[in-house]
This record gives structure tokens, C-alpha cells and sequence, in this order.
């Protein structure tokens, strides 16, 4: 028998941790193969992992709720066979090895390591029977820092467990301290253990602080992925927000006609299918709206693709799984996509690839309520367009004033790579494409 | 209040001056504290008086007497070496011990501390009486710190008088014990056996567990156990203390071994088998203090008792019985009542035992990181491969690093050999400042020292071992 430590994978581009959303096994579990193992959460994406081995689960190493390291182990199988099953394995035997023979490092024959192997685990097994210690406990070092900056951390009421460390193996230093005082825990309150050790802290204080408690909760990896992406997208995108109504009336009879034919070919046709369809329109007219900027080599990056994104609301957080290439589907075909993009959304198994590539996004306030806003554009995008709610108004065509079905849209972009006048014109492009469903079944 | 005592008013009270009382009250003065200590016996308390500082005074002596007499080997034939025990005595109290204690006292008035002398009693949260002989007067005060220590255990039948002593008494002898029974094979009866065996007596240590210094691993130990037993010194181990008969001249100790009653004769018997807290009849649960196991009084991480003005540090609180705990201890206790936010927060303490060789410790042992749950790996050195050892005729022993795998991080360290005492300090403040290995092996260490074997150890921990 030998021990597989089973490491959290690199699942996506720069994406350097994951929280366990779920474990699908618990300690003393048979699985085999590809069987179901966890589910890992990140920035936006739940990724169902399968078992890597055939295997019993020994340890669970990573609770649900905390946050792992890519490369960090989350589990441990009991696996029979060889001891040859991956680099990982080989590995721990070795170190195995070492700590018990002390300083024998010679190569040895298969034999003799496999015998090694098993007097390892049979030396464990006994210890954990014998002590009080059921399993070994993974424990980590205490945060390392010297005395002095450890009794400066707590002069300034500073958990050391949320500073991240800046010297040489992580060394807390007191300019760490400095900086997390300064610029607050956002990048260290990563940590879990600290973040429930401060709401014990706060939990004791509160009683002196009279009846104006306070509750902390830790952020979700959803919300911190918001978070971070909001607060970079605003601190960066010098914004603008044009406004514009549209009359639908002509859209609300089209999508009333034609839904009861998409309902038979189970598809349900909403309008945001057509606004996909629309934006997906003008993105081809107006290139620079399917653009990202890059700063750094000043320049404009035009994608050879159009893919729209659709901002999802879950009770996890928001999601913004995309139409792709929306330009050469049909709006039954974007109707649907969007509605598996929404359930997979709301079951939490969208991938980062369901996610990855969105050239523009819509957000749809209107499903729920609501008029004008002014939506965040989220970067690396230049351009997000807000729908309000259909309602009936009293407009004025030909000097009469009749009641018309309006649409209010909210089109952030960023002046950096785009110009009001041409944001203005794109919009009324998309005004005069969903004014006229013809129109724009002929353009699509 | 008894009528005509009037309280005198006192801002922060420690009782007790040993190392943990005498170092809280000046780091309390320091901190802008009107200081006042209470006194039952001695300035300095057991450690500087009876314990840690005279005891090294005699094992010195021992020492240099052994070296006077065993030194042919390196040329140096010393015919006629003498020892005058009295004038060792009077040495070690006045060029020793009372220039220490003389220096606490100096100390105190530095920092304009008052000595009160006497036995305390607490009243309540706020007050306090000193009785001392005749006469009793009630003080108030804002804080206390108590550092009252401990006494060593009497055990049935080997009541302290006569020549049945304490290790008070073993260090105040007046002749050089032709035989010395020892009850208790713990390092203060380790450290007392080899003193007095190297001072020329047959010593028997009489032990009950089934090895002396059972707190060491064996490893450590067995240097010492090979020392002894090239010298007239017999261990019995697993060994059952059963009485003290005392003559004019002399004790004879019974003792069971194996089911088997056995007799020794000695002129005197030093019985070692642990200290008890100062704790009792000072009033201390009358005011609400709790007090757990073994009379040891319950404190927070600033060593504030469950009275938030009173405060308890050294060895009447847990953890080791070390002068260097209660000091430091003492010196956050103090910080805490001027408003900081110190708290006990060591990484390593280390611990010497002075026998011969010296064996000092830091940190974790490998069983003890296991046990916390951390993967370590060890390094060891012997001094034998130590070129200043060499010179110093004292290859016996070695020098181990514990080390956490991944990251290399040092978390203990066990030495036995020459200067033990002296190199731990390296290690701990290693441990303390989290280096690793690399570290300690990036360090220059002066040639030739003993120190070179940490550094070696380091070498060989990151498996460039150079020297061995």
C-alpha cells in the first residue's frame, strides 16, 4: 500500500487558488477512477474534479469553505500498487525514506524500496493506533516574524496570520506590518483561519463595545473574484455612460409570435436573446466595442471573434457565462444557449471555459426591475450593455402622443479606445436594430 | 484591619525576588511603576542563593579539581592538588552568591524599588499583610505580581534534617561526602552527583524511573550515563526509596530494586525528586485566584491570574521550573500592568543541565514536532569531528538540529557536550527569528570554536556536509 497526496491542479490561466465548494467523499471512502472527488470553486468558475487513482480516501486535508494553494495537497488516498503512480508519490516515499533511515540516500532496487514502503506506512498506522492522535494533523510552522516585529504587530492590534509575508522564506517584516495597516487585509484575508480568529476576537470584544455589534462574515471566492475585478475595472476604466429609449413594440409582437414555436422545440425565447443577437450586430460594425485595451505596448487588441457575455445573478454570486460566437447563431440557437448557460450558472457547474474570451457583456437589471443605471464595464472589456425593464410610456410620433412599449438601455465604454460620438452611434445601431426585428434578421 | 494598623498605601507589589520577581520589579520601575517587593528570606530568591548560581559555583570547582588531577594525558601532572572545601564554601558565598545578591539589592535602589521583609498573606483583591516575626502591617496596592517559586519535595521518611537534605543543604556541605546517596535522577540530581563525584565521592544515585534525567532522550543521556561510569558513580534505576536511618556519623537508605530490599551506608543522602509550588497558605483562593494541578495557580497570556489586578509568573504557574521562563514571564507581567500588549509568546526555551557533559536543549524534539503534527527531519554533528573539542580533550557528545522538511525551518535543537550551555543560545534565538538551516550554515562561526559544529550540523542538514 502506498500514500497519494492528491494537489490542487492549475485549472485556469493565472487563477492561483480555489476554495472546496463541496467534498463528494468523506475519510475511509472506496472510489474509483474519474469518480466524482470535489468541487473546486475560483474566480467565477466551479470545476468538478474527478478522482486521479483508484484509491480509499485516507485524509481530508482541506475542509469546504477554505481556500487552497495551487500545488497545495487536498487529500490523501491509501492506493495499493507499485509506488510508482506519479512524480508526487515517488516523492513523499523518498523524504519517507529519509526520515526514517536518517541518511541513506543510495539509489535502492524497486525491492527493497517497496519493503521500506510498507514498513513506513505499517509504522504510521501503529502510531496513530497507539497514540491519541487519531491521524497525523497537518500543521503548519508558526508565522514567521521576528520577536520584535511580532510585538510590534500586536502593539498595532495586527494579526500576523493575515500579513502576508515580504522576506526571504516569508518572513513577516515590520514594513509588512506597515503596509497591511496602511492598504487594510485584501489580499491576506485570504487566509480562513484567520479570518475566523478575528470574528473570535471581535465576538469577545463586543460586549464592551455596547449595543453596536457587528458581525463578520468571510467572503465567498465568488464575491473576493467581484470584488477584485470590480475595484480593478473602476480604478482603471475612465468610464462614460450613454443613455438612450427604444420602442419594442415591434420586438414584443415578433417575440409573442414566435415564442410558442420556440416553446415546442423546448427553447425559451426571451428578448434577451435578441439584444445577444443585436449587440453581437454591432460589435461587428463597431470593432473597437470587441476590443481590449493593452497600456503597456499602447495598444488596441481587436478579437476575430463575438462572443457576448450575459451577467447571471446566482445565489452564489455573479456569474457572466457568454454567447459564443454569437453573430452566426440564430436567436433560437442564443436563446438556448443562454438558458443552459443560466442553469449550469444556478447548479454551479459553469467552467472558467463557459466564461473565458467575452469580447461584451449585458446585464439585465430589466428581469428584475428598474430603468437606466450605469453598469461597470469589467475589464479587460471596453463596453457593457445595461437593459431596464420593458414598460409601456407615452411617447410622441408624428406630433401624436400614443402609448409605446420602451426599452431603456445603459451603455458604459471606455474613452480610453472609444469616443462618445461613437459609443452614441453604436448605441442608436442597436436602438435601430431592436426597434425593427426584421431589420435585424436581415442584418444578423 | 487589626486596630492601629493603618494601611500604607502601595502602587505595584512583588512578592518574592528571585529571577522572576527581581526582573519584573525593575522592568515594572522601568515602566514608570512605584515598586515595591516583598521578601521572605533572601534578595535573589532561590536561584541566586541556594539553586542555579551556587550549585554552578561548586560544579566548577569540582571541575577544575577533576582536570588538576586528570590532565597526564596532555602533559600536565599536577602532584599534590588540595582541597580546601571551606575555603570553596566561603568563595562561593562571598566572592559569588553575595556579589550577586548584593547586585540585586544594588539594583532595587537604582530604580528606588523598597524591599518589605517578610511572609505575605492577601486580604483581598486590593490588600495585602507582611508578616514578619513580631509584627504584621497591611498594605494596599494597585497590582501584584506573585513569584513566590517553589521548595523541593520531602517524601516519607526522608524528612529534611540532619544529613537527610535538600539541595539547599547538598551545596552547603562542610566536607566532601566520602559517600553520597542521591535520591532522585533528575538533572538537579544528576548535576549534584557529578559535581560531588568529581570532587572525589562514591556517589549512588538511587533513581525510580527506569533511567535518570528521564526528561532528555536516551541519546543525550547515555553520554552522561558512559561519564559516570568512569567515575565512582552507581545508578539504580527503577529504584524504591524506602526510609532514611540516621546515626552520628552517618545515614543508611533503604531501597527496593526489582522486588528486592537493598541497604546503603553514606555520610549524607540529598534527596532531589521535584519542587512544589509556593502557592499554599498566602490566602490565595481566598481572594478567588484559581489554582489548578499540582498548587499551580491558572493565568492568562500576560500571566494575569483570574483576578485582573494580580498577576502570577515563574514556577508557580505551568510550563518548566526554569529561572529564565520566570524572567521572562515577569518582564511581561509587568509590561501588561503599564498598558502593553505583551504576552508569553516564546517559540523555544531552552533548558541546561550541568552535568558532565552538558546537555542543552531548545525548541522541539523530532518526537515532540511528530507529535505536533510537523514533518521534520534531523542533523546531527558529533563533537569527535570538532577540532576546538579536540584541544579541549572533550569529543564526548554532539550537537542535533530539528528541522521542518519543506521549508527548513529550524524548530529545536539538542546538544550534549562541551560548552552546551553556551551554544543552545544560537539555536534558540534561531528558532525564535524562524532561520533555517540555510541560515545557520550561512553564518560564519570562528575557527576554531565548538560553535563550528552548529554550523557543520547545518552543512550536514542541507546534505553538504564538509567536516565529517
Amino acid at each position: 500500500m502506498g500514500v497519494y497526496q492528491f494537489k490542487l491542479p492549475d485549472i485556469g490561466e493565472g487563477i492561483s487558488e480555489g476554495t472546496v465548494a463541496q467534498w463528494y467523499v468523506k475519510p475511509g471512502d472506496e472510489l474509483k477512477e474519474d469518480d466524482d472527488l470535489l468541487e473546486i470553486e475560483n474566480d467565477k468558475s466551479v470545476e468538478e474534479i474527478p478522482s486521479p487513482v483508484s484509491g480509499k480516501v485516507k485524509n481530508i486535508l482541506v475542509e469546504e469553505g477554505e481556500t487552497a494553494e495551487v500545488g497545495q495537497a487536498l487529500v490523501e488516498f491509501e492506493v495499493a500498487g507499485e509506488g510508482n503512480q506519479t512524480e508526487d508519490n515517488a516523492v513523499q516515499q523518498e523524504t519517507a525514506v529519509k526520515e526514517t533511515e536518517n541518511s541513506q540516500e543510495t539509489t535502492k532496487s524497486e525491492e527493497t524500496k517497496e519493503q521500506e514502503e510498507t514498513k513506513e506506512v505499517s509504522s504510521k498506522q501503529s502510531t496513530s493506533s497507539s497514540g491519541s492522535i487519531p491521524a497525523v494533523p497537518e500543521r503548519t510552522l508558526p508565522v514567521l516574524a521576528m520577536p520584535a516585529v511580532r510585538v510590534y504587530a500586536r502593539e498595532q492590534d495586527v494579526d500576523l496570520m493575515q500579513v502576508k509575508g515580504s522576506g526571504s522564506h516569508g518572513h513577516v517584516t515590520k514594513a509588512d506590518v506597515d503596509a497591511f495597516i496602511k492598504n487594510g487585509p485584501q489580499e491576506a484575508a485570504q487566509k480562513e483561519e484567520a479570518v475566523s480568529k478575528e470574528k473570535e476576537q471581535s465576538g469577545k470584544a463586543a460586549p464592551s463595545s455596547s449595543q453596536w455589534s457587528e458581525t463578520r462574515e468571510k467572503m465567498s471566492g465568488v464575491r473576493k473574484a467581484t470584488a477584485k475585478a470590480m475595484a480593478n475595472s473602476n480604478a482603471n476604466i475612465p468610464s462614460v455612460t450613454v443613455f438612450d429609449d427604444v420602442i419594442v413594440d415591434k420586438l414584443w409582437d415578433h417575440r409573442k409570435k414566435y415564442k410558442e414555436v420556440a416553446a415546442q422545440r423546448e427553447i425559451k425565447l426571451t428578448f434577451l436573446a435578441y439584444v445577444v443577437k443585436a449587440l453581437a450586430c454591432v460589435m461587428r460594425e463597431f470593432p473597437i466595442f470587441n476590443s481590449k485595451v493593452d497600456m503597456e505596448n499602447q495598444g488596441i487588441v481587436y478579437r476575430d471573434y463575438i462572443n457576448v457575455g450575459v451577467a447571471t445573478d446566482t445565489d452564489r454570486g455573479l456569474f457572466v457565462p457568454n454567447v459564443k460566437n454569437a453573430d452566426q447563431k440564430s436567436i433560437f440557437v442564443i436563446a438556448r444557449q443562454i438558458s443552459e448557460n443560466t442553469k449550469k450558472a444556478k447548479d454551479a457547474k459553469l467552467s472558467s471555459e463557459d466564461m473565458k474570451y467575452t469580447g461584451m457583456s449585458i446585464t439585465n437589471i430589466g428581469s428584475i426591475g428598474g430603468g437606466f443605471f450605469t453598469p461597470i464595464v469589467n475589464l479587460p472589456e471596453v463596453a457593457i450593455l445595461g437593459l431596464g425593464r420593458i414598460t409601456k410610456e407615452a411617447v410622441v410620433e408624428e406630433d401624436q402622443v400614443k402609448v409605446a412599449r420602451v426599452l431603456k438601455l445603459s451603455l458604459s465604454f471606455d474613452h480610453r479606445v472609444i469616443d462618445g460620438a461613437t459609443a452614441q452611434k453604436a448605441l442608436n445601431r442597436l436602438s435601430e436594430l431592436l426597434s425593427d426585428p426584421e431589420l435585424l434578421l436581415m442584418e444578423g | 484591619m487589626v486596630v492601629g494598623d493603618f494601611a500604607i498605601d502601595l502602587d505595584t507589589v512583588v512578592i518574592g525576588t528571585g529571577p522572576g520577581g527581581y526582573v519584573a520589579a525593575i522592568r515594572a520601575a522601568e515602566k514608570g511603576q512605584k515598586v515595591t517587593v516583598i521578601e521572605r528570606e533572601f534578595i535573589g530568591g532561590v536561584c541566586l542563593n541556594v539553586g542555579c548560581i551556587p550549585s554552578k559555583a561548586l560544579i566548577e570547582v569540582a571541575h577544575r579539581y577533576r582536570r588538576a588531577k586528570e590532565s597526564s594525558e596532555m602533559g600536565l601532572r599536577i602532584t599534590g592538588a588540595k582541597l580546601d572545601f571551606k575555603q570553596t564554601q566561603k568563595w562561593k558565598k562571598e566572592n559569588v552568591v553575595d556579589k550577586l545578591t548584593g547586585g540585586v539589592a544594588g539594583l532595587f535602589k537604582k530604580h528606588h524599588i523598597d524591599v518589605v521583609w517578610g511572609s505575605a498573606f492577601l486580604k483581598d483583591d486590593h490588600e495585602l499583610r507582611v508578616i514578619n516575626e513580631d509584627h504584621a502591617q497591611t498594605y494596599t496596592f494597585n497590582n501584584l505580581i506573585i513569584a513566590t517559586g517553589s521548595h523541593p519535595v520531602e517524601i516519607p521518611n526522608f524528612k529534611f534534617e540532619g544529613r537527610v537534605l535538600d539541595s539547599t543543604g547538598a551545596l552547603a556541605l562542610e566536607e566532601v561526602p566520602k559517600e553520597l546517596v542521591v535520591v532522585g535522577g533528575g538533572y538537579i540530581g544528576c548535576e549534584l552527583a557529578s559535581a560531588y563525584a568529581n570532587l572525589g565521592s562514591h556517589v549512588s544515585i538511587l533513581e525510580g524511573a527506569d533511567r535518570i534525567l528521564a526528561n532528555y532522550e536516551p541519546d543525550l543521556v547515555s553520554v552522561i550515563e558512559n561519564h559516570f561510569s568512569g567515575q565512582k558513580v552507581d545508578i539504580y534505576t527503577k529504584a524504591m526509596a524506602k526510609k532514611a536511618e540516621q546515626t552520628n556519623d552517618g545515614t543508611t537508605i533503604t531501597f527496593e530494586v526489582a522486588g528486592k530490599e537493598k541497604q546503603l551506608k553514606s555520610d549524607y543522602c540529598i534527596v532531589c525528586v521535584g519542587r512544589k509550588a509556593n502557592t499554599a497558605e498566602m490566602g490565595l483562593e481566598h481572594v478567588g485566584i484559581k489554582i489548578g494541578q499540582k498548587g499551580l495557580i491558572e493565568v492568562d497570556a500576560q500571566g494575569r491570574t483570574s483576578i485582573p489586578n494580580i498577576f502570577a509568573i515563574g514556577d508557580i504557574v505551568a510550563g518548566p521550573a526554569l529561572a529564565h521562563k520566570a524572567s521572562y514571564e515577569g518582564k511581561i507581567a509587568a509590561e501588561a500592568i503599564s498598558g502593553s500588549k505583551a504576552i508569553i509568546d516564546y517559540r523555544a526555551m531552552p533548558a541546561v543541565c550541568y552535568t558532565d557533559s552538558e546537555i542543552a536543549t531548545t525548541g522541539l524534539t523530532v518526537a515532540e514536532a511528530k507529535k505536533q503534527g510537523l514533518t521534520v527531519k534531523k542533523a546531527q554533528f558529533p563533537f569527535a569531528a570538532n577540532g576546538r573539542a579536540i584541544s579541549l580533550s572533550s569529543t564526548n557528545g554532539f550537537v542535533r538540529l530539528v528541522f521542518e522538511s519543506e521549508s527548513h525551518v529550524l524548530v529545536g535543537a539538542q546538544i550534549v557536550g562541551p560548552n552546551a550551555s553556551d551554544l543552545i543560545t544560537e539555536l534558540t534565538l534561531a528558532i525564535e527569528t524562524g532561520s533555517t538551516i540555510e541560515d545557520i550554515s550561512l553564518t560564519i562561526h570562528p575557527h576554531p570554536s565548538v560553535s563550528e559544529a552548529v554550523m557543520d550540523a547545518a552543512d550536514l542538514a542541507m546534505g553538504l556536509p564538509v567536516n565529517i
